[in-house]
Order: C-alpha cells, then structure tokens, then sequence
C-alpha cells in the first residue's frame, strides 16, 4: 500500500463537526479522514479520496470566535454562533497529511505550494493555506494510539489490520451534494494495528 | 467459618515494648512483633474464642500452615477451611504491603509521618489493660466496620510497617480485606493424585511460597494477579451550563460501580478508578452512562504487582518482562450502532438528535439522554441574574490527579517511593483520604469567608466547582487562600512546591464575565498543569501557574504598600508591551526597591507582575 505525504501551512482554520442550528461548534484538533476527503475534492478534484491528517503540536492554539451564518434557504440570518477556531503560533500551522495513492508518483510532483483551502467559514477568510506534496512511501505498520479519525472505509484504505481498542463516534460522510449521514468511524484514542504515521507507538500487549 | 482479614494484623496497634514489659512482670510471656504466639492466654487474658482470632495469633508465627505438603488426607474440612482462608489472607496481606523490604537505615517508628509532610500522634495501645479490651472486643467476634468504628483513631495513625511508617495501617488492613474477599471465592483446595493441592485460575500450588514466589531467589510466583486502571471520559461538548451535571453523573456512575463490587474497587476518584480484579470483564461498564471508558489491565506475579508497572519505562524494563508482566488495554463501548441518518447530537455526539430543547426563540436537537440531563439540572437563572448586575466571576475548581501521587511522593523522599518493589497503593489510597480532608477544610473555609449569595455550586453534590461572584474584584483570592491553608494543614510538603512538576492537587481560577463561554473555564480546568495555584483571566491575557506558597510570598509583595506604586507601573508597561524583559528592564533602570527584591527572592518578575494585574 503506497501513501502519499504532504505537507500544508495553512492560516487560522475551522474544522467543526457539522452541527447545524447550534450556537456553539468546537473546533477539532485533528484533520479526519471525512475532512481529508472533501479537501482533495475540492482541491485536486479526486473524487475517492482517502486519508487523513495531523497537525504538528504547537504550531497552533485555539481560539474562538462569534459571527452569524446566512441562511439562504430562509434568506436571512440566523443565530449567532460561536465557533473555535484554530491560529497559529509562528507563522503558519504545519500539517501533514496522508492519502492512499495508487497512481504514479509523477501525478503528484506538481503540487508545489499550492494554494488550498481546507475547513469550514472559508468566505470569512478561514482555511486558505499552501500544499506540497513530499514522497510516496510504504509505512510501517505497527500497533498505534491513534491522533485522528478515521471512518470505517478510510480505516480499510489506509492499511489498518485490526482494531485493537477502539474509540467510536461518528463523522459525517457526504452521499451526495445535499445528503450524507452520520458513519461510525474510530476515534484519537482508539489503538489498531495500523500505519505508524496515525498517531504514538502502542507499547503495551495486544 | 467466617475469618476477617482486615483484622490480621491487630498485633500492630499494640506498643510491644511497653506491654511486654507488663506483661513480662506479671508472667504472661511477651507478644513477637507479628504474633501473639508468646503470650500466655487463659489466666487474665482471653483465650482466642473465634477463627478470626486463632487466625491472628498464629499470624507469621507459625509457617507450617503455609504449605499443603504434608496435610493429611483424612483432615477435617474444617480444618482444611482454615488452613484455605490463612493461606488467603497471608497472600492478600503480601499482595498489599506496600514495602515488602523496608528501606536500610530506617528506625522504629509508631506514628505514620506522610511524606506530604503530616505526623499523627502516638496513639499505640500501652497497657495490658488495653490490650485486654482489644483482646476482649476480638472474642465478640466485630466484623472489620464494628472494629473501625472502635479503633478508628488508632488505625489511622499507626504506620503500616514501623520501619517505613509512610502508610496507614487503616489503609494497609483495608486493602488487604478487599484482596482476601476478591481472592476468597476463587481460591480452591483439592485432594488429587494423594495431595492437597490450591488452585487459582487454573493455576495449582501446593505452598504460599510457589503462588507468591520469593524476592530472596527471584522466583517467579505461580498466581498471576490483575490490578485494572479505568478511566471514566465525557465525550460530551459542554454547551449550557446545565450540562455541566454529566461530572456528576460520572462520579455517581464511579460509586455506583464501586457499590456494585466494593472488594474490587480499591478507590476511585471523580473520574478514575483502580480496581483489583483477576478476571476483569469490561461488560460490567454496560448501561454505566454514556461515557467513554478507558481501562488498562495490568498483569503480574504478586512479588511484582504494582500499580506503576504500566510506568513506560518500568513496563520496558527487562526485569518486569522476566516476571511476566503484561498489560493490555481496552475501550468501552465496544461498539455503537453502523451509522445514523438523523442529526447528531451536538452535546454527546453519540446519539441520533430527536428532541427538542427550546429556550426561548433558540431550539436545540438533542438524544434523549442529553435532552433529559438538561431538562433535569436546575435552570442556571441566579447566574443570569448575575449577568445583568454587570459584575464579574470566577470559577473554581479543585483537582486531584492520583497519577501523579507515586511521581509526587517519590520527590518527597525517593528513600521509600524509589524503592523498586515499593506498592504505592496504600500511598494512594491515604493520598485521597487527605485530599477529601483538604477540599472538605477549603469548602468550609469558603463558606465561612464569602457570603452565600456571592457563591453559585453549578452542580448540586460537585464540591469541587464553585462560581464566585466578584463584588470586590480580589474576592477570588479568599479561594486560593482558603486553599493553601488547606494544603499547609494536611500536606505542608506540597505548599512549596514539592512535587512540583507533577502537581496531584490543583486549584483552578478562571476570570471572567458571566458572558465568557463557559466552556473556556472547562477547557482551562482539564489543562495539564505543573503547579498548584493556576490563575487566569482572559481578558488581560494574565496566565500565571505558582506553588501555593510562591503564591503567599507574590501577594504580600503586591500587597506590601513600599512596592505598590512600583508594580502599579511596571503592569502598566506590561500592558502595552507584554515583555516580561521590558519589564525586567524598566525595573533596573530605574533603580527601584523591587528590582532587589525581585532579584534576592528569584521572583519570577512575570509572575508577579501579573498577579499585580489581577490584584488592582
């Protein structure tokens, strides 16, 4: 199984769980294999993407701020909301990001600092950021703690063995436009057998 | 046949040199350190009428009974019930001695001194007549809670072991009770093949020494024992602050478990729980709340068993793999449901969002058991009302991280708490008997100092959090007072930064506006911190994390009339440049009083000049 890795250096960011009607959303501090979809959709347009992506510790904070989203069903506003927001440190807040790639490495020499945007409120000025791609690798997999989220199929995808604990809850996985339902999926914490890059070395008995 | 084995080590309440010295004048032979097997019963003193007490007087003094080998075949049952439940209890009392090779160079001593800096009194029995009622008392056959109502003060001040006096005998007794009841059911003495044989789990000794094994020769024992660390998350995002009842629904799900099977759990926190438990089955988590359980089961022989094992660099360690140690980890729920079409909920985030929550013109989709936790909780109105009188808060909160008790302790005085083979579970459990005292003295204190309609509990029965409202913007100080007063009561040793870097008791404050999103002061509570006394306020980006008694020294200085003026500029140049070296700087320059200070004492100017912010 081949990953692809790359690197982004992205400005502040929202990447929320979809709630809709709520006055508060918190922000994740992990880039879900959901998220890590629509991106390389909407960005590169792959159509199947999967992966997942982790940000380097300390290259951001969380902060949080309030504004009022426009309902254009209703065509007016509603509530407003507070959302968390991550904003870096230093510069920028450092990424990587992993994907399954089966195609060849040259496909994906071009992208080269490319301007991308990631995560929610992006009209707002949210989620601009830069990508590069680094190497195509084969990782090690061995038993881990895992950083992120992961949805059943990306689990498969991304080379996980085995689910050794693990953290359920759910991410939203998109049908189509305007559907899409909510999909158990495996949680920061869960412990699988799986690529070392998904989070810290499991060194306990399994 | 009933034997307590809270009760085997009675021997330990006496004081032996001044009773045998009574004893020995009056011809009634002298009591051993761990046996009453020199005494001479019957003329004034009572003979051992039931088996909890033949039980003690042979206690350690007679080590024939330690091996089935031998036993003959035609032995009463009776008999062999009673050499089953010694066999237990020794191994239970083995499995709880939290120092099974005292450290060289330690004397006698007959009071526990903690090692967070309090000493109890001597409270040993020194009178044969003493030793006559408690002699007495044992005949009317107490179960372990009528003996700890009678000795109470007694147990809690003798040490566990004289001559590492760092642990309660209360603590060591109890302890030893819960292994003996976990142990007692599952212990099985059979006559096979012309033997007596004692099996465990499938595992078959015929000696104590083959099922504990032995430090001297580094044998590996036979019986493999299970200690199980559990960990009780909320998933929940905490939006209003009637949520904010899920912590007590956690604590209440903790006891509720610890009910459940009090043998096995050996303490628990608000949001932990160590258990001892050879045959663990994480089903008994089902139905407990929508929690995220965590547990780590950590297996080994009793020579080794310890609560650090699971420790990476213990767990790494050559020696704790040549003993069989093995630890594994799991997760609760196992599963939940493949997928879910409707909205999510947005608090537990676990379950279809069905009902709806109203406030006014705002409706929120919540699960049922979300939806019903708030329909519950009282209304947060007095904090409402508390909002419109425009004044500030702070909210509170105690913590206490019984992971960092062994790491703090061992700061303390490495002597015992580095030992190798050092248990630091009786440590732990009289750890959080004097936490309990702490936030009880805090609380009291609390009440005592401020007016009751200036402190709002946002959970009924939730000790630990408290909002105060800021009449006077430096009430919130009364709260760390009260604490480190506390703290210098039942652990001086952590007043000034003992076991600093570790921290396994911290105060909280976070202020703010009522408007402040509440869930800012519960991310600042969960924060993973060093010291003590952690103060924030948001608004002035003050962050300031101290040892209660830097806290003591920092305040009488801000306070001090001579520095005042001083410390009023610097935070105001503080205010604009937020540099800490412009501020150190400014000092010098101008030659003030506190540049000497600040330099003599090794102040931390940052510090001091922000609490100066939060201070007026």
């Amino acid at each position: 199984m081949a990953i692809a890795k790359f690197e982004a250096f992205l400005e502040s960011l929202i990447i929320g769980e979809r709630f809709k009607r709520e006055i508060y959303r918190p922000c994740l501090e992990t880039i879900p294999s959901s998220t890590i979809a629509g991106f390389f959709r909407e960005n590169l347009g792959l159509m199947d993407a999967m992966g997942v992506g982790i940000f380097q510790p300390g290259s951001y904070e969380r902060r949080w701020t309030v504004g009022a989203l426009t309902d254009k069903a209703l065509q007016g506003a509603s509530l407003p909301i507070e959302t968390e927001y991550l904003a870096p440190v230093n510069g920028l807040i450092k990424a990587s990001i992993y994907l399954v790639w089966n195609g060849p490495e040259s496909c994906l020499a071009s992208v080269r600092d490319m301007s991308v945007v990631m995560g929610a409120w992006r009209y707002k000025g949210f989620g601009r950021g830069r990508l590069s791609f680094r190497k195509v690798f084969d990782p090690p997999i061995v038993p881990v703690t895992m950083k992120t989220r992961l949805t059943a199929k990306a689990a498969a995808a991304l080379g996980v063995r085995r689910v050794i604990a693990p953290v359920f809850g759910y991410l939203f996985e998109s049908t189509g436009p305007l559907t899409g339902h909510w999909t158990r999926s495996l949680f920061e914490g869960s412990v699988v057998e799986g690529p070392e890059f998904l989070g810290e070395r499991y060194i306990y008995d399994v | 046949m009933q034997v307590v084995p809270e009760l085997h080590d009675v021997v330990k309440l006496l004081d032996r040199l001044e009773i045998n010295r009574e004893l020995d004048v009056q011809g009634y032979g002298t009591v051993s350190s761990q046996s009453f097997e020199g005494v001479k019963f019957g003329v004034t003193l009572p003979e051992p009428a039931t088996e909890t007490w033949r039980a003690i007087v042979r206690h350690e003094g007679d080590r024939a009974w330690e091996t089935f080998v031998g036993v003959p075949p035609d032995a009463s049952p009776d008999e062999i019930e009673s050499r089953r439940l010694r066999f237990i209890t020794t191994l239970a009392d083995r499995l709880a001695s939290s120092v099974t090779r005292p450290a060289p160079g330690q004397t006698q001593a007959h009071c526990v001194r903690r090692l967070w800096g309090t000493e109890a009194h001597d409270l040993t029995l020194k009178t044969v007549d003493s030793f006559r009622d408690l002699l007495y008392f044992l005949n009317s056959n107490p179960t372990w809670e009528q003996f700890e109502a009678c000795y109470h003060a007694e147990l809690h001040s003798i040490p566990e072991d004289r001559r590492a006096p760092i642990t309660s005998l209360y603590n060591h007794l109890r302890l030893t009770g819960k292994i003996a009841h976990v142990l007692e059911p599952e212990v099985r003495v059979t006559h096979r093949y012309g033997r007596w044989v004692v099996s465990f789990q499938g595992s078959e000794v015929d000696s104590l020494s083959e099922a504990h094994g032995t430090k001297a020769d580094n044998k590996v024992g036979q019986w493999k024992f299970s200690l199980v660390k559990l960990w009780a998350t909320i998933p929940h995002h905490m939006v209003r602050l009637q949520d904010l009842t899920v912590l007590r629904e956690r604590r209440e799900a903790l006891k509720a478990l610890a009910r459940s099977y009090p043998d096995n759990f050996l303490y628990t926190t608000e949001d932990f729980a160590l258990m001892f438990w050879p045959d663990f089955d994480p089903k008994i988590l089902e139905g407990r709340g929508d929690f995220r359980w965590r547990f780590r089961l950590i297996e080994s022989d009793a020579t080794t068993m310890s609560s650090a094992l699971d420790e990476p660099e213990r767990f790494s360690d050559a020696g704790a793999r040549l003993h069989g140690v093995r630890v594994y980890e799991g997760r609760w729920p196992e599963s939940v449901p493949d997928a879910i079409r409707e909205p999510l909920c947005p608090v537990c985030q676990l379950g279809p969002a069905q009902r709806e929550w109203r406030k006014g013109d705002l409706v929120e989709l919540l699960c049922e058991g979300c939806f019903n936790r708030r329909q519950g909780a009282p209304q947060a109105e007095q904090y409402a009302r508390w909002d419109d009188l425009g004044v500030d808060v702070a909210w509170v909160k105690l913590a206490v991280r019984p992971d960092a008790v062994r790491k703090t302790v061992q700061q303390l005085d490495g002597n015992f708490a580095a030992l190798k083979d050092f248990r630091s579970i009786p440590l732990e459990m009289d750890f959080l008997d004097d936490y309990d005292k702490v936030l009880e003295e805090w609380q009291k204190d609390i009440a005592c100092c401020i007016p009751p309609e200036q402190i709002l509990t946002p959970v009924s029965d939730y000790p630990e959090l408290a909002i105060l409202r800021l009449d006077q913007p430096d009430l919130w100080v009364v709260a760390v007072e009260s604490f480190c007063r506390a703290l210098k009561k039942y652990m001086p040793k952590l007043v000034d930064g003992g076991g600093a870097g570790c921290g396994p008791v911290q105060l909280f404050v976070d202020l703010s506006s009522p408007k402040y999103p509440f869930h800012e002061h519960w991310r600042y509570f969960q924060r993973s911190m060093s010291k003590a006394v952690n103060i924030r306020d948001a608004r002035r980006s003050v962050d300031i994390s101290l040892s209660p008694g830097r806290f003591e020294q920092l305040s009488n200085v801000v306070r001090s009339f001579e520095y005042r003026r001083s410390l009023h500029e610097l935070a105001q140049l503080f205010e604009i440049t937020h540099s800490p070296a412009a501020v150190l700087l400014s000092a010098w320059e101008r030659r003030l009083a506190l540049e000497k200070q600040l330099r003599a004492t090794e102040f931390n100017v940052l510090d001091l000049v922000q609490l100066a912010r939060l201070l007026g």
